[in-house]
């Protein structure tokens, strides 16, 4: 939860705020996980959601939208090899420039495992958007990432 | 190079993992966070909403609405006792005010009379045959 509302946010405070207003919502309503069936689709999706309202707030109060994506956020583990460090940082400035909603499915698809389906349920957008997001997507990171790839292959 | 291989490569990329601290302090924060009155009962779980979006956003014109409901309370529910009262209290009108009031009426009816048709002068018209006057004749 804490890497994709990261990625998706990009702002390590605002993740911060998110995961902690998921968990005392949780706290105050512990009906709301009565007689759901996919848990973490179902946490995917309030995270998701209380995301997409930071961002909005983020927006109006910031006056720059386009710029928030870009931010700098530590999303990747440190590596000691440079090539694989410098592999890392394009990779996590490459996620930043991918549309948020594009970057939610990449996140979920290649770091969560989950397939298409849970991630439409997650995203409550339809399998083929969730399919086809992730190939825009993963697209233009192969474009962007292409030469680094190639070295430490 | 391949798609797979490229996601399997985007795959071996380790995550940051959740700051030391941050667990904590939100579990902290979770605890002491009070439990919502939409857990209570069924009733507050429907009227507590209704109760924030319908009231607590123009508490004003609530406070005033109430406010004048009260004057028109007071208002009307010692003039309705007056009333009563007065009628309980009023006694049948003495004899010579019914001698003038009967005077009036006689007064009125006099002026009312030239006004209206007298039976008398009404213009005779033929009724229907129905209306005529049979004889039966008995042999």
């Amino acid at each position: 939860m804490f890497a994709f509302l990261l990625n998706f946010t990009r702002h390590e405070a605002d993740t911060r705020d998110i995961l902690q207003e998921l968990f005392v919502k949780l706290a105050r309503h512990p009906t709301l996980l009565e007689g759901v069936r996919e848990e973490r689709a179902f946490l995917i999706r309030l995270a998701h959601n209380l995301a997409i309202d930071t961002l909005r707030r983020r927006a109006t109060r910031e006056k720059n939208y386009e710029r928030l994506a870009a931010d700098r956020a530590a999303f990747f583990a440190p590596s000691a090899d440079p090539d694989e460090q410098a592999f890392r940082e394009t990779l996590a400035e490459a996620l930043g420039q991918l549309p948020a909603d594009q970057r939610a499915v990449l996140h979920l698809k290649l770091w969560e495992g989950l397939t298409f389906e849970q991630i439409a349920a997650a995203l409550e957008i339809s399998p083929n958007t969730a399919a086809s997001r992730y190939r825009y997507g993963s697209d233009k990171l192969r474009e962007r990432l292409r030469p680094l790839y190639e070295e430490i292959k | 190079m391949s798609h797979g291989d490229f996601e399997k490569q985007l795959e071996r990329q380790p995550l940051r993992p959740v700051p030391a601290n941050w667990r904590a302090e939100i579990l902290k924060a979770s605890n002491t966070a009070p439990p919502s009155e939409t857990d209570g009962p069924v009733l507050i779980r429907f009227v507590g909403p209704l109760w924030r979006e319908l009231f607590v956003p123009c508490r004003g014109i609530w406070a005033a609405l109430a406010a004048a409901w009260l004057v028109i309370l007071v208002l009307n529910l010692p003039g309705g006792g007056k009333s009563t009262r007065l009628a309980v209290k009023a006694s049948p009108p003495n004899r010579q005010v019914q001698e003038v009031l009967r005077e009036q009426k006689e007064m009125l009816a006099q002026f009312i009379e030239p006004l209206m048709p007298s039976p008398a002068i009404r213009p005779k018209t033929p009724g229907p045959r129905g209306d005529l006057p049979q004889t039966v004749t008995v042999v």
